[in-house]
This record gives C-alpha cells, sequence and structure tokens, in this order.
C-alpha cells in the first residue's frame, strides 16, 4: 500500500496541477474588501425672492437681489444652469422678461464675478460638502413709457452634479 | 479560497452601483423676480383768488394767496406760472383787464414775501422741488401797480403749471 500511494502523488505532481506543498499543511488567510459606495448629495436653496418692490416709472435702473446656496459632496464636479425664465425673450440674448398683464418689463441678470447667469450656460464648480453661496442680481431699466402693473417672472437653478 | 474570492466579487459588484457618467443627479431652485410699477402722480389746489379788493387808480396793493402741490414721495418737480390771460410778452407784464379791454392793471406775482424773486416769465419759476406724497403749500404774494385813470373791475387768470 505505501508504495502504491507515492506513485499516484508522483504522477499528479508530473501534471503540474497540484501544488508542491498540498496536502502538507493548511494555512487561511482572508482579505477584506470593503467599499461603501454612496451616490453624491447635492442641494440648491434659494433664500428669498429678487423684489423690486414698487418703482415709481421713470428713466432709471435699479438692481434687486437674493442669494442662493449649493451645497454639493466634497470633491464632486457639478454644474449651475439657469434658464430662462417664464418669458423667454427670442429677439435678445440673456434678456429675460418679467410680464403682466399688459406687458413685459425686461432684465439682465449678474452674479458672482464676471458671471451674468446666462440662459443654459452651465457655470463649474466643486462640491466641498457645505453650502456654497452664489449672489443674483436682476438690473431692470424703467423706462417712462412703462405701463404700470406689476410685473413677475420665475427662473429655475439647475444643479447637475 | 473560496472566502476571498467572494469578498473581492461583492466588491465589484458595488463599484458597480455608482452612476457610470459624472453628473448624472439634478437638483432644481427656483427664483422669483417681481416689480410693481406705478406712475408718479401730483396734484395742485389753489386755495383762492388773489383778490386786491378796490384800490384807487393812483394807488398800489398788495395780496396773497396760496395753492398746495402734492407730489409723489421723492419725486422732482418744478412749478411755473404763464404770465395771466392778458401776458403781453414784449413789456414782461402781466395784465388785469375789464371786459371790454378798455382798463387795465398792471400787476406783478412774486414767490417770496419781500417782492424780490418775480414768479413767470418776466421773473423765474421754482424749479429742482421734490414731493412729499404729502401737500406742500406755496405762497403766492401779488403787487398791484398804480394805473391812473383806470376805473372799474379788472381781472386776470394765471395757469399754475407743475411738471414731474
Amino acid at each position: 500500500m505505501k508504495k502504491l500511494r507515492l506513485y499516484t502523488v508522483a504522477a499528479l505532481a508530473m501534471l503540474g496541477v497540484v501544488p508542491s506543498l498540498a496536502f502538507a499543511a493548511t494555512q487561511t488567510a482572508t482579505v477584506d474588501v470593503n467599499l461603501v459606495a454612496i451616490a453624491p448629495a447635492g442641494s440648491i436653496t434659494v433664500n428669498g425672492p429678487i423684489d423690486f418692490g414698487t418703482v415709481i416709472v421713470a428713466d432709471s435702473t435699479l438692481t434687486a437681489g437674493t442669494t442662493f446656496d449649493v451645497t454639493v459632496s466634497n470633491n464632486v464636479p457639478y454644474t449651475i444652469t439657469f434658464d430662462a425664465g417664464l418669458h423667454i425673450s427670442a429677439t435678445s440674448g440673456n434678456l429675460r422678461n418679467m410680464m403682466s398683464t399688459t406687458g413685459a418689463l425686461g432684465y439682465y441678470m449678474t452674479g458672482l464675478g464676471t458671471s451674468t447667469w446666462d440662459i443654459g450656460v452651465p457655470v463649474n464648480g466643486t462640491g466641498t460638502g457645505i453650502a456654497d453661496s452664489f449672489p443674483i442680481n436682476a438690473n431692470v431699466t424703467f423706462g417712462a413709457g412703462l405701463t404700470p402693473g406689476s410685473y413677475s417672472d420665475t427662473i429655475t437653478i439647475t444643479l447637475a452634479y | 479560497m473560496n472566502r476571498i474570492k467572494l469578498h473581492i466579487a461583492a466588491a465589484l459588484m458595488a463599484i458597480s452601483l455608482i452612476p457610470a457618467s459624472a453628473m448624472a443627479l439634478t437638483a432644481t431652485g427656483q427664483v422669483n423676480i417681481t416689480a410693481t410699477t406705478v406712475q408718479p402722480t401730483a396734484a395742485v389746489t389753489v386755495a383762492g383768488a388773489l383778490a386786491f379788493g378796490t384800490v384807487q387808480d393812483t394807488l398800489t396793493a398788495v395780496a396773497q394767496t396760496s395753492f398746495d402741490v402734492t407730489v409723489t414721495n421723492g419725486w422732482p418737480y418744478s412749478i411755473a406760472l404763464d404770465g395771466g390771460a392778458n401776458y403781453n410778452a414784449a413789456t414782461a407784464q402781466s395784465l388785469m383787464k375789464d371786459g371790454g379791454g378798455l382798463n387795465a392793471r398792471e400787476y406783478v406775482l412774486y414767490q417770496d414775501a419781500a417782492r424780490l424773486n418775480v414768479w413767470g416769465p418776466a421773473g423765474t419759476n421754482m424749479a429742482g422741488l421734490s414731493g412729499t406724497g404729502a401737500i406742500q403749500t406755496y405762497q403766492l404774494y401779488g403787487s398791484l401797480l398804480a394805473a391812473p385813470g383806470t376805473t372799474g373791475a379788472v381781472s386776470d387768470i394765471t395757469t399754475i403749471t407743475v411738471t414731474y
């Protein structure tokens, strides 16, 4: 019997299938590979309306503004994109319109630095995990010929991340 | 050996759950923009006639009245007088006349009680005023000149124009 077993091992070794240490001893080790995969988080909060209040019609330009906060997970790139508002102006670049029941009141936006929150143009940023605040300002020229009334518009800000 | 394989497979499955492309997620916010526009307003109310009463033709007289102006708060305006319906631009004279136009007596309207600043085309108008939204009262001071030989009742109408 002893002789027969030796032959068998030798035969298997020749095939190269069995490790040389096989059957001599067994040691096990585990490697834990843990990955917590979470989706990046993002939120946007607009801090109030842009309200010009009651303005006496005149050939003057006024500015009013508000701010909004963007919170995106740390190191996650994001973009902020402004739409054209509810009353798109087909005739002039980034001119947006407030509307009353009788007419339009055009306005342009400005923001941080040179940003003018152009219609549909993404502004890039990188998340920090805490709120980043951005200004939004609207400039309106109240022309003397403007029909008195209540004008309004709503802009949607889209945060993509 | 089997245990190692299982852990790696689980990890790979977890990785595959991360979105393949960046910026697949969005959040939106809305900004409302509002403005209410109004026209400035102004009103003028004259308190009463500038009545010199009965004055002998060789004598002078003074009289005074006032008018109220109400203009939108903070809104600039000016007040102009036209010199009256019988104003003679060539001689810069304001005249009260009778119905037939035979008798006339010259008068002058002033901005001040000292009667130094003539109000109207013969002098200056008030400019650079600012509304308060409430009544602002202005005094109008008149001087009647002597006009020997004229008799009877004479009158004139001066128009006050507030420009705002």
